[in-house]
């Protein structure tokens, strides 16, 4: 015989403001099945829960509803509380009268005939309840981190110093992203390198960190705990165990001058056999195979094998395939810059000066084509003039995105800065529209670059920049005096927005995450869980999520190696038990559920015979993968799967309260 | 100066804008760069940005006597390369089509508002323009009887201006269209 | 396909050069138009100044005798026309309300799929870049020649869907298929202020100048458009421009149609050319030297 409570919350007035909580609790002592029906202040609060306690123990309830706030907010709380008594946690059923009644209505008397049927079908349902167990997934302690810039990094170190092993796949020949591209820092202006460096060695180094470079994820498969990684690791063509990184090959690579330099943005040039920056981790050369003339003529071409003292180059190399078994995953693949030659206006890609400031960063670095000397592309001289454009592609839905690109505004600041401190006497205009400057010191920083280092702000967008007498024309506007403005520059620097880095979309479906219509992974929850993706395991890290800066992205970083040392200090993996559960006597292996199933949760069972011989086919759940979101039951055509704690017949019952 | 903003009549004026214009006077975020590619700019008394503000803080009479609706051009350089794809150009239209329905002739540019009435003018009798009708009545309307005069013998001489001008067969129906949309 | 050609005014009078040069370039090429019967003045500027309704209403007059004489694409030579009559074809597309209103007025249905080419769009969409070349026997070589598109061809780019608005190539490939070479510079669509000609002369004289002097100072012998209005104010005021500010610009302003009839062969008096304000002799000299020696 069921024996339920039923406990009215008034959260002050938050619900008791809207909701006649004494009707409600009068209403359920009614109920055939109710032994005790009380009202409180705020259930969730010490003598709240414990007033729960008492009267679970004192009327030995066989079940619990809380007709209170939504689940999200203290389902866990009460069910800690009702397993401190004895009873299944799954026997405390929330009946939600705040954000689904007093929150949203007005009218008292409907507002409370409501919350009074919320809280009648969840008494229904508890009588219903069988007692369910969470699933433990057993838990591979190693972490894969996807993608080596400063947040992937800062991750990868973290798990590894928490005592945990990371596997770090980076892309690019050198891992150090974006962060390595970039010179001097805001606010403090401290040396990227500087920093990076450091960090990128601590990484190669680390003896619980095994890096692949120039390594691309090539498939995913799996769940939280037990996620099996293949990685092709394309090859160098170099023996990497015995290649010293002396140098010899890429001097003399006979192909020098010809390509353009992917990690000076094309403005500068690299050799076929090459590493992207001197300060490359590992120090190791890739042979770019595109271009090589050894490929290119037939095998003639071996003089950096000739030049290569440890004879580690092997032109017969082949990618390799790496399986790897990881209990969680961080993906912080970065981002990438717009096309700016989309502002047919502003002649990016026309005229040789007009430049990105990614490319202005290369300019300005010491490690840069120019040794940190600001050289215009088009001459070689050094600009007396610079005109900064900011939006470009940012806060644009015609042409761009419509979204803040977040870290324009303080790099626009800082490029202003360097170049006062860098050439004399020399004069930046920057053309903006609002100024963000939110962090710690970014506004000082910002007004610094105006009230010390004398750049010229002008509040308007650029229409137009034309080429005239060697310099460039920029046609602008200044709305705060009302005034068209023309400069004449001698360079330009358009403050370029950030994408998603290209092929993050394809990724996120290889790892069955969320992502936006731009390409940006999507958190869990965008306030309270900000590092975990939509899939248990796999956490989130920098730029891949969205614009940020640099601390943002450390701390980004850091907080998915928490996340995932944290899971990892367990030693298995709980999951709630209200998942489904699929009748194998009735299933007739349609496989409509595998289907629908969006977590690919469903896979094929083989059920056999003593003999070994196979009787039939059913559909089988994973339960580290499934979420019990419910869609295969309702795809199931022979009626055979039901999520546990949501039962037919508890559904049922729950609309039949409603029937008068 | 100081603008004391009436509710009424600021959502009046301002979704009266709205609803000629198919477009959300909200959109504008002030960038400036209408202002700052448009070739007429150094003459008008507000850059376009400002009449975009201006008109949805219901300032009505500031706008409708302005210069600058008279002085845009319509070249569409703004509304091509506006970030939020306002129609830019389109409120100069309506702006300028207000004015004309409440008879407000502009103070400073009547010579503009009157080129385009003498233009419709001359295409409601003719079904075509007949060009030197058409600079003959201007002239005699805004008495530059001399400007651009010198131009005449050669372009005659040239035989760019027919003494002569064509009319179309169904002016009817050009009646009717004038009828129902004016 | 049956092609309808619809003048407008400004062919039919201060830019006669422009239709007789067209009509000879076609005849050259065998390929024929109609003009629309009974036409009507497109509103030009001055409706959509002051009556969006009317700027409608009067092209839709237009492409409604065209669709119910069974055309289904119309030549608009002029720039302000085919703007116009593009425009009024977008609003009756999208706007089913002042449609209905429209037809009602002009009691004649319009089904809204006219298409509708401006110049340079006919010659290379419909009459084709090999075909041109064909037709190519005297050869501009050595000529140099700014193509100036104005505003008129490409904006607003939503409604005109031609080529790139803020870098137009189109007109420029036009020159280099009659062997000249086309002069990049940066004005190519800056506006020359054609819609206030009569009423603000002295704005109109300093947008155009400061086009002529790009122009000039990118070392064109001569322009071209594909614009009435453009030609007027560029050829008409040139002298004027240079009087105000006292520097000479000299730069004969041709048509599309009349360069590429003289790389057809054409003779210059046939195209119409010498009814120009600037006088294009020493361009021609120039060609027949040109062509002489080769």
């Amino acid at each position: 015989m069921a024996r339920i409570g039923v406990f009215v919350c008034w959260c002050g007035s938050n619900i008791a403001g809207t909701v006649d909580v004494e009707k409600v609790r009068e209403e359920a002592a009614k109920i055939p099945g109710v032994v005790s029906a009380v009202d409180y202040k705020y259930m969730c609060s010490d003598p709240g829960q414990n007033s729960l306690r008492n009267v679970i123990k004192e009327k030995n309830l066989t079940g619990v509803v809380l007709a209170a706030c939504s689940p999200h907010m203290h389902e866990n709380t009460f069910r800690k509380a009702a397993v401190k008594e004895g009873l299944n946690p799954y026997f405390v059923e929330i009946a939600n009268i705040r954000e689904q009644v007093s929150w949203v209505h007005e009218d008292k008397e409907r507002a409370t005939a409501k919350a009074v049927d919320l809280m009648k079908m969840m008494v229904e349902k508890v009588k219903r309840d069988r007692p369910i167990e969470d699933v433990r997934v057993p838990l591979n302690k190693k972490a894969l981190v996807i993608g080596g810039g400063i947040a992937g990094i800062q991750a990868a170190l973290d798990i590894a110093n928490g005592g945990v092993e990371v596997i770090l796949v980076e892309k690019e020949p050198s891992i150090g992203g974006r962060m390595i591209q970039l010179d001097e820092t805001f606010p403090t202006l401290d040396c990227s390198s500087c920093i990076m460096t450091p960090k990128m060695v601590e990484a190669n180094q680390h003896p619980n960190i095994k890096l692949y470079t120039y390594s691309e994820i090539e498939d995913v498969s799996g769940y939280i705990g037990n996620f099996k990684i293949k990685i092709r690791k394309k090859t160098k063509s170099v023996v990497e165990k015995d290649c010293t990184g002396c140098g010899e090959c890429w001097n003399a690579c006979p192909m020098h001058k010809n390509v353009k330099s992917e990690f000076n943005l094309n403005l500068s040039e690299r050799t076929a056999i090459y590493v992207p920056f001197p300060q490359a981790v590992p120090l190791i050369p890739v042979l770019d195979r595109s271009v090589c003339l050894h490929y290119k003529k037939g095998g003639k071409c071996q003089k950096c094998l000739d030049a290569c003292g440890p004879k580690c180059i092997d032109f017969s190399l082949q990618d390799e395939i790496i399986e790897e078994t990881v209990g969680a995953i961080v993906a912080s693949t970065g981002y990438d810059l717009m096309d700016t030659s989309m502002y047919g206006e502003y002649g990016y890609g026309k005229f040789k000066d007009v430049v990105s400031g990614l490319q202005f960063e290369r300019l300005l670095s010491a490690s840069g084509p120019t040794e940190g000397v600001i050289k215009r592309p088009s001459d070689g001289k050094t600009p007396q003039t610079i005109v900064f454009v900011q939006c470009v592609g940012s806060r644009d839905p015609e042409k761009g995105v419509p979204y803040c690109s977040k870290v324009c505004c303080m790099y626009t600041a800082k490029h202003a800065k360097l170049f006062a401190h860098k050439v004399h006497g020399s004069q930046s205009y920057v053309f903006y529209i609002d100024i963000r400057s939110t962090s710690k010191g970014y506004e000082e920083f910002v007004r610094g670059a105006m009230e010390q280092d004398g750049a010229v702000y002008l509040r308007g967008r650029v229409s137009k920049i034309y080429e005239d007498d060697g310099k460039l024309i920029v046609k602008g506007a200044d709305t705060l005096s009302g005034n068209q403005v023309e400069i004449a520059a001698d360079m330009v620097v358009l403050a370029t927005g950030v994408l998603p880095k290209k092929g993050s979309d394809k990724l996120a479906q290889m790892l069955g995450i969320s992502y936006d219509k731009y390409g940006f992974l999507t958190e869990s929850h965008p306030k309270l869980r900000p590092a975990e993706s939509s899939t248990a395991g796999i956490f989130l890290a920098g730029m891949a999520q969205g614009p940020r800066d640099i601390p943002e992205s450390v701390v980004s970083g850091s907080a998915a190696a928490s996340k995932i040392l944290g899971l990892f200090s367990k030693s298995e993996y709980e999951v709630e038990g209200t998942i489904a559960n699929v009748n194998e006597a009735t299933c007739v292996a349609c496989f409509y559920c595998q289907r629908v199933c969006a977590y690919s949760a469903i896979s094929r069972k083989e059920i056999k015979d003593r003999s070994g011989k196979l009787i039939k086919v059913v559909a089988n759940v994973n339960p580290g993968l499934c979420t019990g979101c419910g869609a295969c039951v309702n795809a199931c055509f022979s009626k055979s799967i039901d999520v546990k704690g949501f039962m037919d017949d508890q559904i049922y019952a729950e609309i039949k309260s409603l029937a008068v | 100066m100081k603008t004391v903003i009436n509710e009424q009549n600021r959502r009046n004026f301002a979704s009266k804008v709205e609803s000629m214009l198919h477009d959300k006077l909200a959109k504008c975020y002030q960038c400036g760069k209408c202002s700052a590619g448009c070739p007429v700019n150094f003459e008008m008394d507000y850059t376009p940005n400002q009449i975009i503000k201006m008109t949805e803080l219901g300032m009505e009479d500031r706008v409708l006597n302005s210069k600058t609706i008279w002085l845009c051009v319509s070249c569409n350089t703004c509304s091509t390369r506006c970030p939020k794809g306002f129609e830019v150009t389109g409120i100069m239209d309506v702006l300028r089509e207000i004015a004309e329905k409440k008879g407000i002739a502009s103070k400073t540019e009547r010579e503009v508002q009157m080129f385009h009435e003498v233009f419709l003018d001359n295409v409601r009798s003719n079904g075509r323009i007949f060009e030197l009708e058409l600079v003959g009545k201007y002239k005699l309307k805004t008495r530059h009887l001399f400007r651009d005069m010198f131009l005449a013998p050669k372009m005659l001489e040239k035989g760019k201006l027919k003494m002569y001008g064509e009319k179309i067969s169904n002016l009817n129906q050009i009646a009717k269209i004038f009828k129902d949309f004016e | 396909m049956k092609l309808a050609y619809y003048p407008g005014c400004s062919l039919k009078g201060t830019s006669f050069e422009y239709e007789v040069s067209l009509l000879k370039i076609l005849e050259a090429m065998n390929i024929e138009v109609k003009e629309i019967p009974d036409w009507n003045c497109c509103g030009a500027s001055a409706a959509h100044s002051i009556n969006h309704n009317l700027s409608v209403a009067l092209p839709a007059r237009n492409l409604a005798i065209a669709e119910k004489d069974g055309f289904e694409s119309v030549l608009a030579p002029c720039a302000a026309c085919s703007n116009r009559l593009k425009n009024a074809a977008y609003e009756l597309k999208n706007d089913d309300i002042l449609k209905e209103k429209i037809t009602d007025s002009l009691e004649m249905p319009y089904n809204s799929e006219m298409s509708i080419n401006n110049m340079l769009e006919f010659l290379i969409g419909v009459v084709g870049k090999d075909k041109i070349k064909s037709m190519v026997t005297k050869p501009l070589a050595g000529l140099k020649v700014a193509s100036y598109y104005g505003c008129l061809l490409v904006r607003p780019p939503k409604v005109m869907q031609f080529d790139d608005p803020e870098n137009p190539v189109t007109m420029d490939e036009l020159v280099a298929l009659t062997g000249a070479e086309p002069v990049n510079y940066s004005f190519k669509t800056e506006c020359c202020g054609a819609i206030n000609s009569l009423s603000k002369p002295d704005v109109v004289m300093a947008l155009t100048g400061n086009i002529l002097y790009d122009i000039k100072k990118h070392g064109a012998d001569l322009v071209v458009v594909a614009c009435p209005l453009c030609h007027s104010n560029l050829d008409v005021r040139q002298k004027e421009i240079e009087r105000k500010y006292d520097e000479k610009i000299g730069l004969p302003v041709l048509f599309i149609t009349e360069l590429l009839g003289l790389s057809f062969g054409i003779d210059p008096k046939n195209l119409a050319i010498d009814g120009h304000m600037v006088a294009a002799d020493r361009v021609l000299k120039k060609i027949e030297g040109l062509t002489n020696q080769q």
